[in-house]
């Protein structure tokens, strides 16, 4: 399945492979996760990265479909 | 370490040392413990009987990293309840390096009279006439201070709407630029010290008389690991430098909670043009700067130097919370224009987030409208000069919202919230709704909880719990004069080991770990206590109708939680 992605933050300085303002398609196995498309993106649990999608923050094993629309950050403190 | 007792009924000046009662505080602690125990609560807080403490916080004046953070403490204007705001900039390190503890300034100079307080390398001060500066934005007045007493001075001052006696007015801070843009910005501090006759606090910088350490060697190893723990954290150490704090725009916005329109809505249509990521693009075109060092010792550079076209200074720092309140709120989607307002919030000496608010409430209302650039520039130029309208605008959002009829006023205790709306982020609104300060954003901020995926934004589960948490931990935070993103590494029971050794090596205690939560608990129930005094109740621990009544795009909830519930989150 494919997915378009955007990357925010630092995220973009590091994988400037998949940073552009409109978003990048990549290509997924069909039953991917959240969990998943950081793994694809080699964006470890240390960077602290969420991902979000139709507004929602999405949990890790939560799944992606066909089609998604998908923002990833960096967990961020307000202050 | 010393206070300064300063009476501007006779304008007399004494110096005495820190009270026992008082060791072990610092910040925000020592400024809420002295107002609940020498501010009578029922005082006019414009009157003589309130006071204006500038305390620093527990780390200032010592080789600590990111320590130059100071505390100003009164009863509030705009809330009627205890106020503390802290500011970075230069003064914090500066007064703490003159071994001072507190500034107590009591009493009140006849109309019209204004002074200057001036401390010295030997930590006394004097205060002197101010008459010339009478009515200077603060930009001006620190330029010519520094011209007259030297650039190695560190200032606190009001401009306008603090002489004004706004209840929006702020307290600003210079910068390592010399630039009076840090704030204390919330609950109208500036008032409070317009309303004393004092326009501005000149402290020299390179005192040579530091805080005290007992134990030099355990803190030296100790602030130099925490420095490391802070500067590996991905956060503090890469996501800062390179975006500040306009890098929660994309996600609070992707959240839907980023309240838009005057908080209509929770997705702002052209937040992509007023991104963190656009921002750094924009200051990097114009040879700007991110990763800019705003406060004296700081290794986070969370702050940016905005230029305009030309290459030209606008204005330092531009910041996620005003990116909100002059953008998302009031429907401007432009960087130039959000960043010329912040500049004038600076030199006017105002709240951005309370100002914001305003404006956007009375587009609301049809005074003008959502978008319009011009109008929020004049809007801004009508409270620098005090005409009718701007007095309106500069009291903040609730007098806005009773002028022009329009009950959708997103403020609690009078206070605006900040760029989190309580449909969207349900512990925020917890956090504002029973913040002993009103709403505010650094009294518990819960955003981090949802990023880390500790919490559901939009279920009730844990939200009350959290809240309670963050605000004891931002109460204790506030006074250790460290700003809130180095302490956010306090986090693992590692770094709260080694943070529970730096007091220690500091004060020459025995503070155990549950000691820095304890004086978080002391700190709110010092706060609340007087809020009591004062004539505040649960009935002001509440968030606006319409957060409870009309539900918020994209999610289309409200605000979920039970008076009874809201009430339960100061249970300890």
């Amino acid at each position: 399945m494919k997915v378009k992605i955007q990357l925010f933050g630092v995220l973009g300085l590091k994988l400037p492979e998949f940073a552009s303002p409109e978003g990048v398609e990549i290509e997924l196995p069909d039953d991917s996760t959240a969990g998943g498309l950081l793994e694809y993106l080699k964006i470890p649990e240390t960077w602290g990265p969420a991902v979000s999608m139709d507004s929602r923050l999405l949990k890790y094993e939560d799944p992606v479909r066909d089609g998604d629309e998908i923002r990833v950050f960096q967990a961020v403190h307000g202050g | 370490m010393n206070f300064i007792r300063v009476n501007m009924n006779d304008k007399t000046v004494e110096i005495e040392g820190m009270p026992d009662e008082y060791i072990g505080t610092g910040g925000r602690g020592l400024t809420s413990i002295m107002i609940n125990n020498e501010v009578p609560a029922d005082c006019d807080p414009l009157g003589p009987d309130n006071k204006l403490i500038f305390s620093i916080g527990m780390f200032c004046g010592t080789s600590m990293f990111n320590s130059s953070r100071v505390s100003i403490g009164a009863k509030s204007p705009l809330t009627g309840g205890i106020k503390e705001a802290n500011v970075g900039g230069t003064a914090g390190a500066a007064i703490g390096r003159l071994a001072i503890a507190a500034i107590i300034v009591d009493g009140k100079a006849d109309e019209g009279d204004l002074s200057i307080l001036k401390l010295d390398l030997e930590g006394n001060a004097e205060l002197i006439d101010a008459g010339e500066y009478k009515g200077l934005r603060t930009y001006e007045l620190v330029e010519n201070l520094h011209a007259k007493f030297g650039e190695k001075n560190a200032v606190l001052c009001i401009g306008p709407a603090g002489e004004y006696k706004m209840k929006s007015a702020s307290i600003q801070g210079s910068d390592v630029d010399k630039h009076p843009c840090r704030a204390a910005g919330r609950g109208g501090l500036g008032a409070v010290m317009g309303a004393k006759g004092l326009k501005a606090v000149i402290i020299p910088q390179g005192g040579k008389k530091a805080a005290p350490v007992i134990d030099k060697d355990t803190f030296s190893e100790a602030s130099k690991a925490f420095a490391n723990l802070v500067k590996a954290n991905p956060f503090e150490g890469e996501l800062l430098p390179a975006f500040g704090t306009s890098a929660l725009v994309a996600p609070v916005n992707s959240m839907g909670a980023f309240p838009s329109y005057n908080a209509t809505k929770g997705e702002f249509e052209g937040w992509q043009k007023i991104s963190g990521e656009a921002l750094a693009n924009t200051i990097k075109e114009r040879n700007g700067q991110t990763g800019h060092v705003g406060c004296s010792q700081c290794i986070i550079r969370c702050s940016n130097v905005y230029n305009d076209k030309d290459g030209n200074y606008v204005s330092s720092a531009v910041e996620y919370e005003t990116i909100w309140s002059m953008g998302g709120m009031t429907g401007i989607d432009d960087l130039d224009t959000i960043a010329r307002l912040d500049f004038l919030c600076d030199d006017i000496g105002l709240d951005t987030m309370n100002t914001g608010v305003a404006i956007a409430v009375a587009m609301d209302a049809g005074y003008k409208e959502f978008g319009d650039k011009e109008a929020a520039i004049e809007i801004m130029e009508e409270i620098a000069k005090g005409s009718d309208i701007g007095k309106v605008f500069g009291n903040g959002p609730v007098e806005v919202g009773k002028h022009f009829n329009n009950a959708r006023v997103a403020a609690v205790k009078n206070q605006s919230i900040a760029a989190y709306d309580p449909r969207g982020m349900i512990g925020n609104g917890i956090t504002f709704a029973t913040s002993t300060m009103g709403a505010d954003h650094t009294s518990g901020n819960m955003v981090a909880l949802y990023l880390g995926q500790i919490l559901d934004p939009l279920k009730k589960d844990g939200q009350i719990e959290g809240s309670r948490e963050n605000q004891i931990f931002c109460a204790a935070a506030d006074s250790m004069g460290l700003c809130l993103f180095a302490m956010y590494s306090v986090a693992t029971p590692e770094a709260k080991e080694m943070f529970t050794k730096l007091v220690n090596a500091r004060l020459g205690s025995n503070w155990e770990v549950d000691d820095f939560r304890n004086l978080g608990i002391r700190i709110l129930k010092a706060e609340k206590d007087f809020n009591k005094k004062a004539g505040l109740t649960k009935n002001d621990d509440r968030l606006p109708e319409f957060f409870y009544k009309e539900p918020l795009p994209p999610h289309n909830v409200v605000f979920p939680f039970t008076e009874e519930e809201i009430d339960s989150t100061y249970n300890f």
